[in-house]
């Protein structure tokens, strides 16, 4: 072979192995970055399409459907695979710097997230290019609009199914980042001193957590209407609100998801070129951590006010949303503070800061008056709701984390922006922005979502206006977009910390190289830093004598300059960091959502079970991963307070059945409403078999015993009572099975067959216990993981914690059926 | 926990499976029953939460974990149930 050319193929290859292969935080980080910029400006080609639509009145540049399409996707995109993922790649590149951490707690799973967003953005995208389109029902997705009947065709089943991969990977990152933040902080970073963006990125997981579930949830149910037929949204009997409440339940939090890591950065930026302390930093985690982000969940209806929901519930969901402003003027008030007396830098990042917080004021502020029902009346679906919700969505939260991007640029290249672009780039956009969306808080009688206008209508001039911000805006960009590159390529070298900022990251190096221990975990121990003194958690202003001094390495250094021990020259040799289980769980998604999509052709299946089995091969080899020792998994106690006393994983599997909690909980109170509002519902009995139900539910309730046994039988060390319980296990598990399945078998082939799509009772039998199902499969599955572990020797008295986790999914699962039996045999 | 919690834990789990079925045998349709049967189905799942996940031997923190997203889905649940109609 040449040996240039050799040279080059070898180059090429370690390249696409470091980015597809890679689970590395700050690779991740990065690849979140660069992939929301990309889909932000897929999102902004879709909205200077509509600006330039309504820039002339009876324009027809876009048909209607086109309009429609642009509008929906516009938002899609912007909202969810835009502004939360370019917060999401920073979260990555910076908390567990911040937190004196070596990576995020599991870095498999960060990878599946990148990759099943990823995935989910293309899902979404291709829905452009099928026959019919793409989705076009709004970003709300509003049933029936978003039903199979008023939105056929692939297009639209590719962007929920895309919704629902995006939801799943949110879900994921935000256990993920939650362990990493109780249980990897460094020792020293205590709650009370943990830096601002991570506390934001904390707040703004936790509202993931929980509001994302619910999404996934009416998903599914809106793809089971789609694709085999059930009646969830296309009912009479109340579809529509219950999509509306699903939505929002989720829709609202995911305002402050967007949001909230924007005041993070704000938060670090303020003090740093202000040359002061944050004002009243327990003012602004209390009101967040007490008031914003729990009562963020409870204030959703305030978006359904002229749906029909009843006055009582409009006074009471009134009077919260009117509550959720007071901590967000707190918030400004000590930001405002923050700079009073302050010696100002009004570099670029202070600046895109201080225009965040502007405009979060203008924002803010009128969205006060659509917590009014009444005011809400004349309010709703107008353009003065999407002025509001832009100066808080864009204004607000892009300016913010544009302000972010500038702020540790010089710390993700070792190198500095041209500060006057940046300038220039601030200042375009913010004349761009208030002459974008200011004009349309004065549209007030002009509806949102129409594709067009008559010319006597007097909402011309305002539209133009706002055509010509838009422009500006989108223009200002290049100027981000163009310090970017060139700050890479051949922007100055940057000193180590060119703001003097006190926060952790700036003490580390400016590296984007992993550590390769091939652990997946934290790098606890081994390495000496966890015993390097912290800057962080000095008293600000104490001198920096302390860092990388002989007791340790620098934090976040290891012996060869790299976190963790690693070395520069890791990344080629140390293959056994990288894993190609995510990039290919992240194509058996694309490959299975192409299939649903496509079903109703004949290669749909075959596409389908395609999927099925990469999903298969994928999952194998992940299992033979770990059984092979090739990410081994530390089951340590915690270090951390509140979590000293609690092993690593066992808190993950905790927090990740709260989202399970909510998946099921909405479902289920979907089974609710629906029999709320159902006149006529079958009498327990007539349709499905009581004794046979009762069987079911004995079979799940003696496999949790079996479960119990066999994580009582390896705390006690002993192998075989170990075997004996998770066999015993599957085999109920699969007995469980085999009675659902011919169940179902029996109900489809009654004289009137009771099929998916027999009308509410079947729907929500058929989804409710399906989805159940699956929950018992995936226990299988992993049940016979474990035993090929126990037939291997992995498990011990000590090592056993595998066993336990499992154990608390497979009771979550029979907990789930305790329900369902009553629900739908018994009541 | 000791295993005779557990067998115990499992006896109260079939009985009041059983029991359930039964009080719907003899009383089907009431919204009183109903009720019961409810809370005969809460109460194993209080009993598998506690006993088999160990809630009730785990630290405070982790116990705590599970109260928000309870609370949220019964939220979530009235509103749903009591939002229509007057």
């Amino acid at each position: 072979m040449d040996p240039i050319n050799g040279g080059q193929a070898r180059i090429m290859n370690s390249w696409l192995r470091r980015w597809l292969f890679t689970t590395y935080h700050k690779d991740i980080g990065l690849l979140y970055f660069v992939t929301s910029l990309w889909f932000g400006f897929i999102g902004s080609i879709l909205a200077l399409l509509i600006r330039t639509q309504l820039s002339v009145p009876g324009n027809t540049l876009l048909s209607p459907g086109s309009y429609d399409q642009a509008v929906t996707m516009h938002g899609l995109i912007m909202i969810l695979w835009f502004l939360s993922p370019l917060a999401i790649g920073l979260a990555n590149y910076f908390v567990p710097t911040q937190i004196g951490a070596a990576d995020l707690a599991l870095p498999r799973l960060n990878a599946l997230g990148y990759w099943l967003y990823l995935a989910g953005g293309l899902m979404a995208a291709l829905g452009f290019f099928m026959p019919g389109g793409n989705a076009n029902s709004g970003w709300t997705s509003y049933a029936p609009l978003s039903s199979a009947q008023y939105s056929p065709g692939p297009g639209p089943t590719f962007a929920f199914a895309g919704l629902i991969l995006l939801a799943v990977s949110i879900t994921l990152g935000s256990v993920n980042f939650l362990l990493t933040i109780a249980y990897l902080r460094a020792p020293g970073m205590t709650f009370s001193k943990m830096p601002m963006f991570t506390w934001f990125i904390a707040f703004t997981m936790l509202q993931m957590l929980l509001a994302f579930p619910t999404l996934i949830s009416a998903l599914l149910m809106l793809m089971a209407d789609r694709v085999i037929g059930t009646f969830y949204f296309t009912s009479s009997s109340g579809g529509a609100l219950l999509w509306d409440q699903l939505f929002w339940f989720f829709g609202h939090p995911e305002v402050y998801v967007v949001l909230l890591p924007a005041f993070g950065v704000v938060a670090e930026i303020l003090p740093v070129f202000s040359g002061r302390h944050l004002a009243e930093r327990k003012v602004i985690l209390g009101a967040t951590a007490l008031i914003v982000v729990p009562l963020s969940y409870l204030v959703w209806t305030h978006h359904m006010f002229i749906t029909g929901i009843n006055l009582s519930t409009q006074e009471v969901y009134s009077v919260s949303t009117l509550i959720i402003s007071l901590p967000f003027d707190l918030i400004i008030l000590a930001f405002i503070g923050t700079m009073t007396r302050g010696r100002i830098s009004l570099k670029t990042p202070m600046l895109f800061a201080i225009g965040s917080i502007l405009l979060f004021i203008i924002g803010g502020i009128t969205g006060v008056f659509l917590s009014s029902f009444v005011l809400d009346v004349v309010f709703r679906g107008t353009y003065y709701v999407v002025a509001h919700f832009h100066y808080v969505m864009v204004g607000a939260a892009i300016f913010g984390l544009i302000g972010g991007i500038y702020y540790w640029l010089p710390k993700m290249t070792g190198r500095m922006y041209n500060e006057r672009v940046g300038k220039v780039h601030f200042v375009l956009s913010f004349i761009g922005f208030n002459l974008l969306y200011f004009p349309m808080f004065f549209l007030i009688d002009m509806p949102r979502r129409y594709s067009t206008y008559p010319a006597d209508a007097g909402w011309t001039g305002l539209n133009q206006l706002a055509t010509v911000g838009a422009f500006i805006f989108a223009l200002a960009q290049i100027g981000l977009v163009y310090n970017l590159v060139s700050t890479v390529r051949s922007g100055p070298i940057a000193p180590p910390n060119p703001w003097g900022a006190e926060t952790l990251e700036w003490t580390s190096p400016v590296s984007e190289q992993p550590v390769s221990t091939g652990r997946d975990d934290n790098r606890m121990g081994g390495s000496g830093l966890w015993d390097s003194p912290l800057r962080a958690v000095l008293p600000i202003g104490t001198p920096h004598q302390n860092i990388g001094s002989s007791t340790g390495p620098i934090l976040g250094m290891g012996a060869g300059g790299m976190p963790g021990g690693g070395t520069k020259g890791d990344y080629a040799h140390g293959a056994e960091h990288q894993s190609s289980r995510p990039v290919s769980l992240g194509l058996a998604a694309v490959v299975s959502v192409l299939g649903i999509g496509l079903l109703q052709y004949w290669y749909g299946l075959p596409v389908l079970f395609l999927g099925g089995a990469i999903l298969a091969w994928t999952l194998v080899g992940w299992a033979r991963d770990d059984l092979h020792g090739r990410f081994s998994i530390d089951e340590l106690l915690g270090q951390r307070w509140p979590f000293h006393e609690t092993v690593k994983l066992k808190l993950g599997m905790w927090i990740f059945l709260t989202t399970e909690v909510v998946v099921f909980g909405s479902i289920l109170g979907s089974y609710l409403f629906i029999r709320s509002q159902v006149p006529y519902w079958p009498a327990p009995g007539s349709i499905h078999d009581i004794p046979l139900g009762l069987t079911n539910t004995l079979v799940l309730l003696t496999s949790s015993l079996t479960v119990v046994v066999a994580v009582h039988a390896i705390r006690e060390g002993n192998q075989r009572l170990l075997l004996a319980g998770l066999c015993s296990t599957f085999i109920l598990g699969a007995v469980f099975m085999g009675i659902k399945g011919s169940e179902w078998y029996q109900l489809f082939h009654l004289e009137n067959a009771f099929n998916f799509t027999a009308g509410l009772p079947a729907s929500v039998y058929y989804f409710t216990t399906g989805l159940h199902g699956a929950h018992v499969l995936a226990g299988m599955l992993v049940t016979l993981y474990l035993i090929k572990r126990t037939l291997n020797g992995g498990f011990s008295k000590e090592n056993h914690f595998a066993v336990e986790n499992f154990g608390l999914y497979w009771h979550f699962v029979d907990i789930l059926w305790v329900f369902i039996f009553p629900l739908f045999y018994l009541i | 926990m000791k295993i005779a919690t557990t067998l115990i834990v499992w006896v109260y789990l079939v009985t009041a499976t059983i029991l359930e079925v039964v009080i719907y045998s003899e009383f089907p349709g009431s919204t009183l029953i109903n009720l019961s049967i409810g809370i005969l189905a809460a109460s194993k799942a209080v009993l598998i939460v506690m006993y088999y996940m160990h809630l009730k031997y785990e630290p405070r923190p982790i116990q705590y974990l599970i109260l928000p997203p309870t609370f949220l889905v019964a939220v979530l649940i009235l509103t749903l149930v009591f939002s229509v109609g007057h």
